[in-house]
């Protein structure tokens, strides 16, 4: 059996603060624990902020499914979309030099949960992560 | 804009920073105000709570006040960071500012 919860958000700073509590909320409604719903958080305000920066117009959707095993979130935008294996060279090219910190948002992302994918173009960009019970 | 709290506490010889919030660029100006208040202390910790939440973002302005505290001849320590703060920090390769000190 699935649960879905849906959230739309305008894109707007803070506002991943409000997907992130509404994470907790849905993390806590299934009993996660709670190390893995503070890491579900991260991920997604990485996720939102990225959404924010780069697409920066329409709105943000999230959608919470809530499955036996894990819980899976996709977030969508309506953004111009990014190059994926463009941005992994650089954040690649930044550790060879040395710099530590910017643009890791997909890294901590991929870190933070247990599944991962990116889809992105011209439509938009759409990130569907997971995270096991 | 949600919130970020420092307060400074001093404590035989060492300066202790408790963060209070969500670390993140908007609201890093309050984590410039503490950095600008430490004036000539030679321990810092830096004490978060486990339920503060992180962007990516705040950890880098976080460790850019780290170190220009460090190249002043300051010691700075992250005082036991939650389980997701210590994941970030592995990833981005700075997980020795916060080794080995412990509440």
């Amino acid at each position: 059996m699935t649960n879905d919860v849906d959230l739309y958000l305008p894109m707007i700073p803070d506002m991943e603060l409000t997907a992130s509590k509404t994470a907790e909320a849905v993390g806590d409604f299934m009993g996660l624990e709670h190390g893995k719903i503070q890491e579900i958080k991260v991920a997604l305000i990485e996720a939102c902020i990225n959404a924010i920066e780069h697409s920066g117009e329409g709105r943000l959707g999230i959608n919470f499914e809530m499955g036996d095993d894990e819980l899976t979130i996709v977030i969508s935008d309506q953004g111009q979309g990014f190059d994926i294996s463009q941005v992994k060279k650089d954040i690649d090219a930044r550790r060879e030099r040395g710099e530590k910190m910017r643009g890791w948002g997909m890294m901590i992302i991929e870190e933070m949960m247990d599944r991962v994918t990116f889809d992105t173009g011209d439509h938009g960009t759409t990130i569907t992560m997971t995270k096991r019970r | 804009m949600a919130e970020l709290t420092t307060q400074i506490e001093e404590q035989g010889g060492i300066t202790k920073i408790h963060i209070n919030g969500y670390l993140s660029s908007d609201n890093s100006p309050a984590l410039d105000e503490a950095f600008a208040q430490l004036g000539e202390a030679k321990k810092i910790l830096l004490i978060f709570r486990e339920d503060d939440m992180v962007a990516s973002a705040g950890i880098a302005v976080l460790f850019d006040l780290c170190i220009g505290a460090m190249e002043k001849g300051q010691e700075v320590r992250i005082v036991q960071p939650a389980a997701h703060f210590r994941k970030v920090f592995k990833l981005v390769g700075a997980e020795s500012g916060c080794a080995g000190v412990r509440r």
